[in-house]
């Protein structure tokens, strides 16, 4: 059995992997830390700036269906928390399922908000209302409605990125900072909160069927 | 003589006038929550104002529709720089409060997380879980000094139970759609002057100014307004209105009945200026004698033109009298205002603060009528000639005839009049109906906003708890025990609905309270054992194990009410706790003699299920229904009113058959009985189920009754008295008369009780008295 360093490195990361899902805990191997924008001297941009720059077309159809993977960077974890799910868009509806490591689901449909967990109770979080609408808003790139809510800057690093900041107070409570990336459409975004701890999360969307 | 001290008296009342006046001891309020009976009970009362008084100055604008988030900020920015725009900025600091809870880890426990701590998989799912979701503050704040999550769950679950609004974008909106629609709310504080009633108004038209104009800019928009300040602002101006139009109106028909009768000058010289000087001494002892005056007793106070001008009437028919003799009719005119103020003193036996009002006005007015009757009105009205008026003349002999062919039928008159009332009574029995309603005038528009918004608001089927204790710890365990008995209720709902669906989380019932900031001790303790018990069975390991973080519970004490009360939590508690410290040792020492109440509102509870959880706690629980409770009061009152009336009348016969004897006290108290009884039923039947206020009717026409009888008695069937009498009744029925046209129920239903009660002590009163050979 000839099994090269790399084959045995790649089957102890599985290994690894599985271990953590035993017990109800994924994460991800490497920290590529994205830093967060410093904005000090920067100008805000405009939407049209936004969309521009992103390539967004501002009457595209929002209905949309497609996964995601999210890793959350806890200062205090040393490695990445890792959860995947799959989402649904439309004008008037949204829902965010996380299907691991363990299945909750936010559905935000005709204003009416649900949250369902494991235990299959329903109750929405204090906050679950605000990043609802928040992800609604982000993934169908609509920045027109984030205006009211966040001030535009362009990133140092990556020409399709944009950085968000809070401008109200009821935003900056849970977000100090969003970078979202994409071309034609939202591809990853990464949010830093008060902690600046961070939650990267990065989008595939299906085709159409 | 007599005119000097009538002009004396006349100057003095004038400069003391002038001085209130000039002191700004005047204040007027219309505050229609004032008017509201107290409770009796002093603690509860206490709890009361510090829990509900602060809702006073607020004012809410709800804005749905298309444009509803346009509207909201138009109408912002339109307000932002009025004098009356008072918005507190909602700042959650969730950090803040995380990091306040965090020394306290370990004895702090939600329900999810209590559940999870079976075991390893079931607690390994509830974190994951937590870290899962996109965004938690809570976590993120407090995940490195608390890694069992303990403090975070804690504190997002106490958040979470906070209100039925939700916050986005620092705008209120409801969570759940109302009539298919998000309702924007805005709420602000306004000043406590802008209660006073000029300034009332003035506010509340430049709100809706500012309304209307949101209005024109997005006319799909529906934009509502409550709060007490447009109660305030619509009563005071319904009042203003009333006061000044019924109070003009029946002034012009008495001055045009006194002119009809008498035909000089110097006649309505004396009518005017009795009633001046009663209502100058009516105002003056009201604005010495109260800190700010109703402008509901105004409209009551509007009675004492009726009654004072009666002194005047009786004045200046003896004087036009060939042979007149004032002695005889002062002494009627003085027994009368002793009737008359005990009448008015029966009142204040109500549990509304605005009749003791009422009856001083009424009361101090009337010695003001009193004095000048006696003084100025005999010597500017001097005329000893008749009163030359053939036509008065002609139906005042028709009149007498008429009243004597009814004494002459006494007995079968007042047999058949008796026979029908009763009958009435039997088939036709009387019902109440003690509403709250009944105070406010305020218009149909403003009472459905008020209900839109307390919908909105606190949700449906709220029930609100005072809890009472000796202490703060008992306070907390009681409302612990009463949360068990909600979770038993809803898990027993579960088992029930199993097969059909579940409550969904809109029909849940829900409990919210300071224990959901501030567990007792006894909780506490609990939890730290629960906590530490999980710990040595190994239920975080797996998770410690995977993050690498160390679980720990090394607080050194539970949480406390002094730790709490200064920290950036305390606005979620203090306003839901009332502390009374009869010891005067402060809160760090509290004695058995201390009183403490919590607000424990618990939603989508029904009565009946209310009765259950409240079960076997005694006076330590008390469901509070301001609305029933005020119902109650007045059941009560209106239950205790008859008493007093009954009381009265024994009172009065007995003067009567001290003075006039056994058969003319009969008389004299059957007249009365049947008055009130025709005037209560004819109430009923045109008013429909009656009130309080038809009751405290019935007191003043017992004092007015009294009046005509006493002058009856002493006076007999001569033309004088019968014209005093008729002139009196004429000027009661237009004074009261008017207040059937109030938009007030309560003045509506006094006035017409009183103006129904005055025509059948009318035509009652000559058939009671009893000549001297009958005595």
């Amino acid at each position: 059995m000839n099994i090269s360093f790399t084959k045995m490195a790649t089957f102890l990361l599985a290994f690894f992997c599985c271990a953590c899902a035993l017990f109800s805990i994924n994460s991800a191997m490497a920290d590529n830390t994205v830093k967060p924008t410093t904005l000090a001297d920067k100008v805000s941009l405009s939407v049209e700036q936004v969309e521009k720059r992103l390539q967004i077309n501002p009457g595209s159809d929002v209905s949309q269906h497609g996964d995601f993977i999210q890793r959350k960077y806890f200062k205090v974890l040393k490695k990445p928390f890792l959860s995947s799910g799959s989402f649904e868009i439309s004008n008037n509806q949204f829902i965010w399922k996380t299907s691991k490591p363990v299945e909750s689901a936010i559905i935000f449909k005709n204003g009416e908000l649900y949250f369902k967990d494991n235990s299959g109770s329903k109750k929405a979080p204090a906050q679950a209302s605000t990043i609802a609408k928040l992800l609604q808003h982000l993934i169908a790139g609509n920045f027109t409605a984030l205006k009211s809510s966040f001030l535009f800057y362009d990133d140092n690093n990556t020409a399709d990125c944009v950085t968000l900041k809070p401008k109200t107070s009821a935003m900056t409570a849970f977000i100090e900072q969003i970078i979202l990336c994409g071309e034609k459409q939202v591809d990853e975004f990464v949010l830093f909160d008060k902690n600046m701890n961070r939650t990267e999360i990065s989008i595939s969307y299906n085709k159409p069927s | 003589m007599k005119r000097q001290l009538g002009l004396i008296q006349g100057l003095v009342a004038m400069i003391l006038l002038i001085f209130v006046l000039i002191m700004g001891k005047a204040n007027f309020q219309a505050d229609i929550l004032s008017l509201l009976p107290k409770n009796v009970q002093t603690v509860v009362q206490d709890a009361e104002s510090h829990f509900f008084d602060g809702n006073k100055r607020h004012v809410f604008i709800s804005f749905s529709g298309t444009d509803a988030k346009l509207s909201y900020d138009q109408f912002f920015s339109l307000s932002q720089n009025k004098p009356w725009f008072n918005v507190k900025s909602i700042d959650l600091d969730l950090e803040k409060a995380v990091q306040f809870y965090l020394p306290y880890q370990g004895y702090l426990l939600a329900d999810n997380l209590s559940e999870a701590l079976t075991s390893p998989e079931s607690y390994s799912q509830f974190a994951s879980q937590k870290l899962s979701e996109v965004v938690n503050p809570f976590v993120s704040a407090s995940i490195a000094q608390d890694p069992s999550l303990s403090t975070a769950e804690f504190v997002e679950q106490a958040f979470a139970k906070n209100d039925g609004l939700a916050l986005e974008d620092g705008r209120l909106i409801t969570r759940s759609q109302v009539k298919g629609q998000q309702q924007f709310i805005l709420i602000f504080t306004i000043d406590n002057e802008a209660l006073n009633v000029n300034k009332a108004i003035t506010v509340a038209e430049e709100i809706k100014q500012v309304m209307r104009q949101v209005e024109t800019q997005y006319p799909d928009c529906v934009v509502k307004y409550s709060g007490v300040l447009f109660h305030t602002a619509e009563n005071s101006s319904q009042a203003q209105f009333e006061m000044s139009f019924f109070g003009g109106l029946s002034l012009l028909a008495m001055l045009v009945m006194v002119y009809f009768v008498f035909r000089s000058k110097t006649a309505l010289l004396s009518v005017i200026l009795t009633i001046t000087n009663a209502v100058i001494y009516g105002f003056i002892a009201l604005a010495l004698l109260f800190d700010s005056v109703h402008i509901i007793s105004l409209v009551f106070g509007v009675t004492l033109i009726g009654i004072s001008i009666d002194y005047c009437f009786h004045v200046l028919t003896e004087l036009h009298n060939k042979k007149p003799s004032l002695t005889t009719v002062n002494k009627s005119i003085f027994l009368g205002f002793i009737s008359t103020a005990l009448g008015y003193i029966l009142l204040t036996l109500a549990p509304m603060s605005f009749l003791s009002q009422v009856a001083t006005f009424i009361i101090a007015g009337l010695v003001g009528a009193m004095v000048c009757v006696f003084t100025v009105v005999p010597t500017i009205s001097s005329s000893k000639s008749g009163l030359n008026n053939s036509v008065l003349d002609k139906r005042l002999t028709k009149l007498i005839n008429l009243i004597k062919q009814f004494q002459d039928r006494r007995l079968g008159l007042l047999i058949v009049i008796s026979t029908l009332v009763f009958v009435s009574y039997l088939l036709l029995p009387i019902k109440f109906n003690d509403s709250i309603a009944d105070l406010n005038g305020s218009s149909s528009t403003l009472i459905s906003n008020e209900n839109f918004h307390q919908k909105i608001l606190s949700g449906q089927e709220v029930k609100r708890l005072f809890i009472l204790g000796s202490t703060i710890e008992q306070v907390l365990q009681t409302e612990e025990v009463i949360r068990t008995r909600v979770s038993a209720l809803i898990a027993e709902t579960d088992a029930s609905s199993k097969f059909v669906s579940k409550a969904t989380p809109k029909t849940m019932p829900k409990v919210r309270g300071i224990s959901d900031w501030l567990p007792s001790k006894q909780r506490q303790n609990a939890n730290n054992q629960r906590l530490k018990l999980a710990q040595s069975n190994d239920v975080f390991s797996a998770w410690q194990q995977a993050t690498g973080l160390e679980v720990t519970f090394n607080a050194a004490a539970p949480l406390t009410y002094q730790a709490i009360k200064d920290s950036v939590v305390a606005p979620y508690i203090l306003p839901f706790l009332y502390v009374g410290l009869n010891n005067g040792l402060g809160q760090d020492a509290e004695n058995d003699n201390d009183e403490f109440a919590s607000l424990l509102q618990l939603s989508n509870i029904t009565t009946a299920q209310l009765v259950s959880i409240t079960e076997g706690f005694g006076d330590q629980v008390i469901p509070f229904d301001k609305a029933e409770s005020i119902s109650q009061i007045m059941t009560d009152s209106r239950e205790s009113l008859l008493f007093w009336f009954m009381l009265a009348l024994i009172i009065f016969s007995l003067v009567i058959w001290f003075r006039f004897g056994l058969k003319a006290a009969g008389n004299h108290s059957l007249a009365l009985i049947l008055s009130v009884s025709i005037a209560l039923m004819l109430s009923y039947l045109v008013q429909g189920p009656l009130n309080l206020f038809n009751v405290l009717a019935m007191m003043l026409i017992l004092a007015l009754a009294i009046d005509y009888l006493i002058f009856y008695q002493y006076r007999g069937t001569n033309a004088s008295n019968v014209l005093a009498i008729s002139l009196s009744a004429l000027s009661s029925l237009f004074v009261f008369g008017v207040l059937v046209f109030s938009k007030t129920p309560a003045v509506y239903s006094f006035g017409l009780t009183v103006m129904l009660g005055i025509v059948s002590i009318f035509i009652l009163a000559p058939l009671s008295v009893v000549n001297k050979e009958e005595q």
